[in-house]
């Protein structure tokens, strides 16, 4: 600051003044300007990066919620608590230090330019921001869904009033930390987060079981009518098998009819009479013959012709000779 | 020796007379030069400027947008349901012209005649835009103060002020449903600033005290510190019956889909056995058919035939037959030719 000539650092800016009045704005470099009274320079770090924390502290590390910039109103009349930081610098040297009176923020004092809209205005613009934006919109959706647009409208809206009120300030980022509702209900918040996965597993388990039942029974089905399909097969070619013997035998049947009959006959009979008991008797026995309980023929004794063989009357006669045995 | 004394005596001379006669207006001030306490000259822009010495008096004022934070108020809304409203305005020595504020010299003169000083303008504009602020605030409801509405999703709107379809729902909240509650924004909030800044601004135009307002905002609106455990119980409630909601639609619906898998595994049995009877039928009609068209060529052989078998079939170990000696059976039992006709 030797007779007026001083240093513009990169990234910074002078705003330069003669007798009061505005003289220019000085770019980095080497730069000069009226000694003192007469002029002066203030020089002001426009390109770096500010940070203004809104609903917090963060004191050595550590992060206190601060409750009364915190707490607002959501558009569905329900209560949170959201933690905003907003990335800053300065666009417009001239109306950074010309335009905006501000008190300043107390809470921010050693690190902001003094007597600039970083303090007040900045906060209380913020707040008025992003409060409008959170009124806006329902509890859960600022929570989750949307906090993307929650900042970028906010943003937006902040910007606007900043513009409005020409401070010079360019926003560069808004960002949401953290949207909770108060310690008194996060309980029952939380629960209905879980009630809502829990409806979605319910839901996925039905579809589950859909997925596994059609299957199983469709299964079901086609083995049901395949059976019937096996049972058709069988029983047509059981009939048809039947019927192709029936029609060999009548073919022989029908070449030698007396011959046929009488071995069909034969074979039948051999194949029956071994096994059961047989009374032979000659024809001439008119009254019949009565079997009595024991499968023993009676004869009754007044008969017109003897019988082939001797019996003793009116003992019960014995079974006849078999002479087919 | 008396050379220096009279030069030290007269370059201090005019050093007082520089400074009483001199002085420098920033780009931030504005300038009012009294004289007996009538004003002499304004300036509205910055650089050096000159005044009589020792008889004027300057005065300073801020140019820039100036900044007044209302005292937070507990206001009642139109059901009476009462807020917290923290808000601030900003205003200007100077007035509007063409959406612009300008600060000419007659602003100027007005705020030195009439304010006199920035915390009187402060205090003149706390209690207008205070005093608008609760006329606006007690005409609306709370739900247009935070700016939202809330509205039910329906399929056809018949009401648009509080009916809203599932598409619009949708895009403000992706898990809308037919027959749930969306908010929805509105732009209440802002109008009611606007007419705030309306009201207050014509009041302060008027009495043409060189200050103009530029701007109200809400910083916050909060519910009472006393009804904060009220409004917890009331959250708590809605809560628990969200939670409810979803835990029994999500039992409803996996009954229901369960209960409709079911009807369909049935339905689809069922038609397997319908068709399964039908086949076997099929199959029976056409076993018979095969052989009906069979035995059709000869039915009194078949019918010998299958006595035959029938024969073998029923006469069993336990069966006592009574055959006649005339019987085919034993026509060469007793001679070596058959003597019968059969």
């Amino acid at each position: 600051m030797l007779f007026g000539i001083h240093q513009v650092q990169p990234g910074e800016q002078g705003i330069r003044r003669t007798f009061g009045k505005f003289s220019g704005i000085e770019s980095p470099g080497l730069q000069w300007h009226w000694p003192t009274p007469i002029g002066n320079t203030r020089v002001v770090a426009v390109e770096q990066t500010r940070s203004m924390e809104l609903g917090f502290r963060q004191v050595n590390g550590a992060v206190t919620l601060f409750q009364k910039e915190a707490r607002m109103i959501t558009g569905d009349l329900n209560v949170v608590d959201a933690q905003l930081v907003v990335q800053y610098n300065i666009g417009n040297l001239q109306d950074f230090v010309f335009r905006v009176a501000d008190p300043g923020d107390p809470d921010r004092a050693g690190m902001i330019e003094p007597e600039s809209p970083e303090g007040r205005t900045l906060k209380d613009a913020t707040e008025a921001a992003l409060r409008l934006v959170v009124g806006q919109r329902g509890v859960d959706v600022v929570r989750t869904q949307k906090r993307p647009e929650v900042q970028a409208e906010t943003q937006r809206v902040l910007q606007e009033i900043l513009d409005d009120y020409r401070t010079g300030i360019r926003v560069l980022t808004v960002r949401l930390q953290d949207v909770v509702p108060p310690g008194e209900v996060r309980d029952a918040f939380d629960d209905v987060l879980r009630a809502r996965q829990e409806k979605e597993t319910a839901e996925n388990l039905a579809e589950a079981y859909r997925r596994d039942q059609i299957p199983r029974a469709e299964g079901q089905a086609a083995r049901i009518t395949q059976a019937a399909e096996a049972f058709k097969q069988e029983r047509i070619n059981r009939a048809t098998g039947e019927s192709q013997r029936f029609e060999a035998v009548l073919a022989e049947y029908l070449e030698s009819e007396d011959v046929t009959r009488q071995r069909l006959y034969l074979e039948a009979m051999e194949e029956i009479l071994p096994g059961i008991s047989k009374i032979i008797v000659s024809p001439e026995a008119a009254g019949g013959i009565i079997l009595n309980n024991t499968r023993q023929a009676i004869v009754p004794v007044p008969t017109a012709t003897p019988l082939t063989t001797p019996v003793p009357a009116p003992a019960p006669a014995q079974p006849a000779p078999q002479a087919t045995q | 020796m008396k050379y220096a004394i009279i030069t030290v005596v007269i370059v201090l001379l005019v050093a007082i007379f520089g400074t009483q006669s001199m002085f420098t207006v920033d780009e931030v001030q504005l300038s009012v030069v009294t004289r007996f306490g009538e004003i002499k000259q304004v300036y509205t822009q910055p650089g050096l400027k000159f005044k009589a010495p020792f008889v004027d008096q300057k005065n300073y004022f801020d140019k820039r947008l100036l900044y007044r934070d209302l005292p937070e108020a507990t206001l009642p809304d139109s059901e009476t349901q009462f807020l917290n409203i923290d808000a601030y305005a900003r205003y200007r020595i100077g007035h509007q012209e063409n959406g612009q504020v300008v600060t000419s010299s007659r602003d100027v003169e007005a705020f030195f005649e009439t304010l006199t000083t920035i915390e009187r303008a402060g205090e003149r504009v706390e209690r207008v835009v205070a005093s608008a602020l609760r006329d606006e605030v007690t005409t609306r409801r709370r739900e247009e103060i935070i700016g939202a509405t809330i509205k039910t999703v329906v399929a056809e709107v018949t009401d648009p002020e509080t009916e809203i379809t599932l598409e619009e729902a949708q895009t403000l909240d992706n898990e809308a449903e037919l027959g749930e509650e969306v908010t929805v924004p509105s732009a209440t909030r802002q109008e009611i600033l606007d007419r705030v800044r309306e009201t207050a601004e014509a009041e302060i135009a008027q009495s043409s005290q060189g200050i103009t307002l530029v701007d109200v905002r809400i910083k916050r609106a909060d519910f009472p510190e006393e009804t904060q455990q009220a409004i917890f119980t009331r959250m708590r409630a809605e809560r628990e019956r969200l939670a409810r909601e979803f835990r029994a639609e999500g039992q409803r619906e996996r009954d229901r889909i369960e209960a409709d898998v079911d009807r369909q595994v049935a339905i689809i049995r069922a038609e397997a056995e319908r068709d399964a009877n039908i086949i076997r039928g099929e199959g029976e009609a056409q076993s018979i058919a095969i052989l009906a068209s069979a035995l059709q060529k000869n039915p009194e052989f078949y019918a010998f035939r299958r006595s035959l078998e029938a024969y073998t079939k029923f006469l069993t170990q336990n069966t006592t037959v009574v055959l006649s000696s005339d019987s085919d059976l034993f026509d060469f039992l007793e001679s070596t030719t058959s003597d019968d006709s059969s």
